[in-house]
């Protein structure tokens, strides 16, 4: 669920550990945006997939610590990738977060309900994606470019 | 074969390389029965050897690869198979192989070629040899084993006494290893002081004297322990050389410390020795030792050993040396005895001492075979007691003998009976018998109970019984007095005095006395003759005392039988007399009740109601009665004349006291009775409602009252009693009624019945009389009834009667004629006459209270009003259009009359009565009677008369006023219907116009409908089709017998919208939209008007839209993610600095860009929902809870905006919990508000309600939301202090892209969807949604959701 990794203390977290990230999206110039968003406002390394195969192959092999998988391509069946995900055994224990077209709270029961960390609508600010995605995963956030915190609780 | 063995089947290994000469062997060995295992190769021999090793071995050497000597190295190389002896054959036949076979090991060799009972032979030697050497090698095991196991130590010993071998035991019992003791000589191991008789005795063995020797002697073990062992040294001799010696130790510490135990043993022996001769000291028991012969041998220290110098106990002397011949004698014997029977002897024998003769008990126990123990207490004293004893027994022997009664000891248990010796028999002859009749009765054949009861009883009560029995002995009978006493707990003594001579002398006093008895009886024989005319002598005495007893006995029936009670008490009040009453009064028997007082006798009750009188009369000597009521024995209460009558004797004293009680209770009772039937008349009479009096005549022939009711007596204010005995008339009774009751009186009759007419309270009352005469006629009872009322009521009926009569003579007079001024006349004239009236006129109403007076009647001389304008006069608050039929007023008395009645003053009366006329309902006028001189009392017939007639006049009036103005009505209806007839006419014409246009209307609307784009069907409420259109039929795709008069099919909704979808019989569908509402359809009024719209294109064009919409909405979201991306990066400025321009730019793009996501998301939101692809999942949900969380998602936005949220549940405030006040009226929990909504949706529509609130706020301002419970709804409300909303926008802000200013849409970066969004949310919740605005001062959004369902 949203809480899959307990918070490690700061320094040793901060030290042992580079956060990777494996971001599924078939649509380019929005993965490239977002790639990009990510790769500006984090120290995380963040692997691309082109399509929702080669996303459950990386993931299966990279064993990333979370996967952001859009939702939204029209081609493929979205929700094949995300049971396969949530179903494969080097996999499923992974987080996930979607992005979707539009997000509704009973979506995102729904969702939880099926063992995803978080769900992002889009249009979504790729600024501030990657301290959503650390919100959602509880992960240590600190984005020495961003002076927005977000309220939780 | 040899036969010393048995034929024990070995096992043989043959080796050979040769398989003929294997085969040769193995068969040979076989037949001699020998198991036997061939082997073709060294190797092999070797492996079966080491698999189960053989008894023998027959080995070829000469083999390849492994040969002979080999596997014989081999062999006896190894463990297992090192003892088997192997026999070589082989061709080789040199020396040197011969010596190298035994040099490997072999035992025997045999050259080959060999011979078959060589080999046997060889082979056979070989075994026997193998089984001589097994059974020594065993036998040698066996002692071995012995040696090894045995318990006791054995070890062998070489000649200087060193240790050749040990076994175990010893090895034990010495406590060294067998390899120490190896390096030991067993000499060095005894204890030193035992060792040198060791040493000699062994060098003395080896030396060859005697075989073998024992001695027990102490060895020092390894430890450096002492222990005793007993050591049995044996010599093994050879050729009479000593070859060895061994020795057997065995361990006998044990023994030893049993040995020192004995001795412990001995010593405390000693000790318990020491202690005796204490014991011995203490004693005074003479204990000495005697042989046999009776010698002294010893003498115990005791204290009479040392206390005195007995002569039995001298030292070494015999008992006849020192005691006399016979009780040595004795003694002697004694001593014999014991020893021949080895138990212990007692006897008493005396001495004579220094101090006199003493008696000893001796005790003899035998000691020893030849010597007692003799133990002698001296028991002088004990004899000499016996003594006395024995001398008191010959004193009580002499008074027995002196006795001459028969005594007897009987036993309780009646088994043992002892005679004592009294002298009884030698008095008597037959003593012995009589004593054996006696024995008999306590144990012969019948036993006599009596004897044994009486020593129970002497023993059990410890006192002496007498008893007398006889004895019949020699047939003469024996008389005894026994006396019976107890002598201990179980036995009694029995002393029997023969009394015979007693008893017969008694007898003979018996015959005697007989004797006298008879001549008494002869002498009393005479005496009765002699009586006998003493008798007839004083008969006459005697009758003359029966007629006395008679004449009492007369008296005392007579007594008997009077009804009252009779009693006679004697001076001290105790009954000498009752007669038979008063024992049955009082249930008693004459004994009880004679010599007993009444307070003896009675209960204290009854007793206290008359003896006072008793007692008073016993006092005062004078007679008493009274009468006394007082409760009798069966419980009744009795009333009684009481009298007590003392009877004096001649000295004035009283010696009876007669008591009689009359019995009145009956009387008492009847009189009650009477009373009370007395009383119940009185009670009865006085209850009539009538006067009741009783007359009579007096003795002067005078009438007189003899007494009156209550009725009557109250109604003059008298007592009844005053009345009696009264003359008649002596109150105002008047006239009539003295002289009725006179006349009465007069007559022969003895009843009357009259009625009688007398003054009452200056009243004339009807009385009906009725009397009855008794006592023979000279007094009679008279009853008044007041009839008056009845009287009365007959003569108004005669007078109603009358007048009913005269009222139908009036009318007829009245409906005879038509002219009314006649009707009138006739009318008063007739009045004035049936009532007496001195005045009667009829009263014409004309206005207010005023009218005419049209006629009269009236008694001259007075004043006339015909023609008169009077007032009427009737109460102020009736004036004539008021007047209701049945209403009439009634003055009786002017002058005491209320003024409140207006009166024409003009017109004096005393009386007056006014009745109006009405014609059909109204007032007409009225009927007023006078009464001028005196005042009347206007009776109720007296005004249903007047009110009959007043209806009468009426009816006659206004019949007499149709008459008169019939015709000009008829004119005037005439000229009326003519106007009405020409009005219809026109209006006839006109319809027939409109009717045409109607026609022609109705015609163009049938075919503009007919023609009509829409389908229209018209059905009735049952859905069976009544009309359709040519729309209608397409729609449908049927024909007119296909639909006219069919079912419509689908359900019915007055004035809603619907869609549905129609299958037409060709197969093809439609979708339609149908409303409905109701008409009136050809009389029907609940007929339904359908239209029907084809919307199949439009739906399907819808669906298009919907689906544009949905795909273009997400077509665009994909580059609109992309834009907002990159701009977002942009304006980090990592990706490179714009100038404050380009910055500009990037704004203006990035807010843009957010408008349109915003304005997708509202479009395709609106889409669904509108589409219905967005589900509404009603639920319970807070309503609270909802509008909370609304207010806490747009509290960042509304602090931003600097605008303050204010919650209120139910018009009360509340804070949400960020909000920073000090005082935090923040409801904990907030009460709940259950709503039955889509949870989310009400969200969305609350948030953007607040957030569109927030937007047209200005700053600092605050923004309500409320929540009110309403009666079945829930009423939210976010309210604003805004610009507000002009009037004629109020609606149309909830249409799309419809924002109040143009200009809304840029500024405040709202879509124009919002509240269509809200709206349609809300009205999918079955709610409405609404706003009301002043504009300057804001506005407030309203919506309504229901509540749950219960």
């Amino acid at each position: 669920m949203t809480q899959a990794k307990t918070t490690q203390p700061k320094m040793t977290q901060a030290k042992m550990t580079r956060k990777h990230l494996l971001l599924i999206d078939c649509e380019e110039d929005r993965r490239y945006v977002t790639q990009m968003g990510l790769e500006l406002m984090t120290d995380w390394k963040i692997w691309v997939a082109h399509s929702y195969s080669e996303g459950f192959n990386l993931a299966q092999n990279q064993k990333p610590h979370a996967i952001l998988v859009n939702l939204t391509s029209l081609e493929a069946n979205p929700l094949e990738i995300l049971q396969q995900l949530l179903a494969h055994p080097a996999t499923q224990h992974i987080p996930i977060i979607l992005t979707l077209d539009r997000l509704r709270r009973t979506d995102q029961q729904h969702f939880n309900q099926l063992g995803v960390a978080g769900a992002i609508a889009q249009p979504y600010d790729c600024t501030n994606l990657g301290e959503q995605i650390a919100d959602f995963l509880n992960w240590e956030r600190e984005f020495p470019s961003s002076n927005l915190r977000l309220k939780r609780g | 074969m040899n036969s010393n063995f048995p034929p024990v089947r070995s096992n043989i290994l043959v080796v050979d390389d040769t398989p003929a000469n294997l085969r040769l062997l193995t068969e040979l060995l076989s037949q001699h029965g020998h198991d036997v295992r061939p082997a073709l190769n060294g190797t092999l021999a070797l492996t079966a050897a080491q698999m189960m090793p053989p008894d023998l071995i027959l080995l070829d050497i000469m083999m390849p690869d492994l040969d002979g000597y080999e596997v014989c190295e081999q062999l006896k190389a190894n463990d297992r198979t090192r003892h088997i002896p192997v026999i070589f054959i082989s061709a080789l036949d040199n020396p040197k192989d011969k010596v190298r076979a035994f040099e490997v090991g072999g035992v025997d060799y045999i050259p080959k070629p060999f011979q078959k009972e060589e080999i046997l032979a060889r082979v056979e030697n070989q075994l026997r040899l193998l089984r001589a050497n097994t059974a020594l090698q065993e036998s040698e095991e066996r002692f071995r084993a012995v040696f090894a196991n045995a318990g006791i130590g054995i070890c062998i010993l070489r000649e200087d006494g060193g240790i050749v071998e040990t076994n175990p035991a010893f090895e034990k019992f010495i406590g060294y290893h067998r390899q120490e003791l190896g390096q030991l000589n067993l000499l060095d191991l005894t204890y030193p002081e035992d060792g040198e008789g060791d040493r000699d005795r062994f060098m003395a063995l080896w030396a060859g004297e005697g075989e073998s020797y024992q001695i027990e002697k102490r060895y020092i073990r390894a430890n450096g322990e002492i222990v005793w062992g007993r050591s049995t040294t044996c010599a093994v001799k050879k050729g009479g050389r000593v070859q060895f010696a061994f020795g057997l130790i065995e361990d006998i510490t044990e023994r030893q410390a049993a040995l020192r135990k004995r001795k412990e043993a001995e010593e405390a022996l000693k000790a318990s020795e020491a202690e005796m001769r204490a014991i011995f000291a203490a004693m005074t028991d003479a204990v000495i030792v005697r042989d046999r012969q009776g010698n002294c041998l010893k003498v115990a220290p005791t204290k009479t050993a040392r206390a005195s110098e007995r002569p039995e106990m001298q030292l070494g002397k015999t008992l006849h040396e020192v005691l006399p011949q016979d009780t040595a004698d004795r003694l002697h014997h004694a001593i014999q005895q014991t020893l021949e029977q080895r138990e212990t002897t007692n006897i008493e024998y005396n001495i004579s001492g220094d101090r006199g003769e003493i008696w000893l008990d001796g005790r003899l126990s035998p000691l020893s075979e030849d010597t007692v123990v003799w133990v002698a207490r001296d028991i002088s004293e004990r004899k000499l007691m016996e003594q006395k004893l024995r001398s008191n027994e010959a004193e009580i022997r002499g008074i027995f003998e002196a006795m001459t009664e028969i005594v007897l000891v009987v036993d309780r248990e009646q088994e043992n009976i002892q005679v004592m010796p009294t002298s009884y028999a030698r008095f008597n002859e037959e003593g012995n018998l009589t004593i054996d009749a006696t024995l008999d009765n306590f144990f012969g054949d019948k036993p006599q109970p009596a004897f044994w009861l009486a020593i129970q009883d002497a023993i059990t009560q410890q006192q002496t019984i007498a008893f007398e029995y006889s004895l019949d002995v020699n047939e003469k009978q024996i008389w005894f007095a026994a006396s019976i006493s107890a002598l201990s707990e179980q036995a009694a003594i029995w002393v029997a005095r023969d009394i015979s001579d007693r008893v017969r002398a008694e007898m003979k006093l018996q015959q005697l006395n007989d004797e006298l008895e008879y001549r008494v009886q002869e002498r009393t024989q005479q005496l009765q003759q002699a009586n006998t005319t003493l008798q007839a002598e004083i008969n006459d005495r005697i009758q003359t005392e029966i007629e006395l007893a008679k004449s009492e006995e007369r008296f005392r029936l007579a007594v008997d039988n009077i009804p009252d009670i009779f009693a006679i008490y004697d001076r001290h009040l105790q009954y000498q007399f009752a007669n038979t009453r008063a024992l049955e009064v009082w249930q008693k028997t004459p004994k009880a009740m004679l010599g007993q007082t009444d307070r003896e006798l009675f209960p204290n009750d009854s007793v206290q109601t008359y003896l006072p009188l008793l007692e008073n009369a016993a006092r005062s000597r004078s007679r008493q009665t009274q009468e006394c009521t007082f409760r009798i024995a069966n419980g009744e209460e009795r009333t009684f004349i009481m009298s007590y009558v003392p009877l004096l004797d001649g000295e004035g004293e009283i010696y009876q006291i007669l008591g009689i009680a009359y019995d009145i209770s009956d009387r008492k009772r009847s009189e009650r009775a009477l009373q009370e039937a007395k009383e119940q008349l009185q009670a009865v009479l006085d209850a009539v409602p009538g006067f009741i009096s009783w007359i009579g005549l007096s003795e002067e022939n005078s009438l007189q009252y003899l007494g009156a009711n209550r009725q009557l007596a109250q109604a003059f204010q008298m007592s009844p009693n005053a009345f009696i005995h009264k003359p008649l008339g002596f109150f105002q009774q008047g006239k009539n009624f003295v002289e009725f009751v006179e006349a009465f009186f007069h007559s022969n009759d003895t009843t009357i019945a009259q009625t009688l007419s007398l003054e009452w309270e200056r009243q004339q009352r009807e009385y009906l009389i009725v009397a009855q005469k008794y006592q023979q006629e000279r007094a009679a009872v008279f009853v008044g009834i007041d009839i008056t009322a009845r009287v009365e009521a007959q003569k108004q009926l005669q007078r109603a009667y009358r007048r009913s009569q005269l009222l139908s003579e009036l009318t007829l007079k009245i409906r005879q004629s038509l002219d009314l001024e006649e009707i009138l006349q006739t009318a008063v004239l007739e009045v004035q006459q049936l009532l007496h009236a001195d005045r009667v006129f009829i009263w014409q109403w004309q206005s207010g209270r005023d009218g005419i007076a049209r006629q009269e009647a009236v008694l001259p001389g007075l004043t006339k009003v015909c023609g008169l304008t009077l007032q009427i006069s009737t109460p102020e608050t009736v004036s004539p259009p008021d007047f209701q039929p049945g209403n009439f007023w009634t003055i009786d008395d002017l002058s005491s009359s209320p003024t409140a009645i207006a009166l024409p003053s003009e017109l004096h009366f005393c009386a007056q009565l006014v009745v109006p006329i009405f014609i059909q309902e109204k007032t007409w006028g009225a009927l007023i009677v006078h009464q001028c001189y005196a005042p009347h009392h206007w009776q109720s017939d007296e005004i249903e008369l007047l009110t009959s007639l007043a209806d009468q006049i009426g009816i006659a009036v206004s019949q007499a006023q149709l008459l008169d103005r019939l015709e000009d009505m008829v004119a005037e209806r005439t000229g009326e219907l003519q106007a009405t007839n020409e009005q219809l006419q026109t209006e006839i014409i006109e319809r027939s116009r409109a009717e045409e246009a109607l026609r022609e209307s109705e015609k163009q609307l049938r075919r503009t409908i007919e023609h009509s784009a829409y389908g229209i069907v018209v059905c009735d409420r049952a859905g069976i089709i009544c009309f359709f259109n040519a729309a209608a039929k397409q729609i449908f795709g049927r024909d007119e017998q296909q639909l006219l008069g069919f079912h419509l099919g689908m359900p019915i909704t007055s004035q809603q919208k619907c869609e549905l979808s129609i299958l037409r019989q060709d197969g093809t569908s439609c979708i339609a939209e149908m409303r409905a509402g109701t008409i009136t359809w050809e009389g029907d009024a609940s007929a339904y008007l359908i239209s029907l719209v084809d919307i199949t294109e439009r739906k399907a064009v819808e669906q298009m839209k919907d689906e544009f919409i949905s795909v273009a909405s997400h077509e665009l979201r994909t580059p609109l993610t992309s834009i907002r991306g990159s701009l977002g990066l942009l304006a980090t400025g990592r990706l490179g600095k714009f100038e404050e321009r380009g910055q500009q730019m990037l704004d203006i793009a990035i807010n843009n860009t957010d408008r349109l996501t915003r304005l997708l998301n509202d479009i395709l939101d609106l889409e669904r929902i509108e589409s219905g692809k967005v589900k509404i999942v009603k639920q319970h949900c807070n309503g609270i809870t909802l509008m909370v969380q609304a207010a806490e998602a747009m509290q960042v936005m509304a602090e931003q905006a600097e605008i303050g949220l204010c919650l209120k549940c139910d018009l009360r405030p509340f804070w949400l919990r960020d909000t920073d006040l000090e005082e935090n009226p923040y409801l904990e929990s907030p009460p709940t508000m259950m709503i039955w909504a889509d949870p989310d949706q009400i969200l969305q529509t609350l948030t953007n309600l607040i957030s569109n609130a927030i937007k047209f706020s200005n700053p600092h301002s605050m923004v309500g939301i409320g929540i009110i419970p309403q009666q079945e709804q829930i009423l939210f409300e976010v309210k604003d202090c805004g610009r507000g909303i002009p009037k004629d926008k109020l609606e149309s802000i909830f249409g799309r892209f419809q924002q109040v200013d143009a200009s809304d849409s840029r500024e405040k970066g709202g879509t124009g969807l919002g509240l269509p969004i809200c709206r349609e949310i809300i009205q999918r919740h079955q709610g409405k949604m609404w706003v009301e605005s002043t504009v300057g001062e804001g506005s407030s959004f309203y919506f309504t959701l229901p509540l749950p369902p219960p």
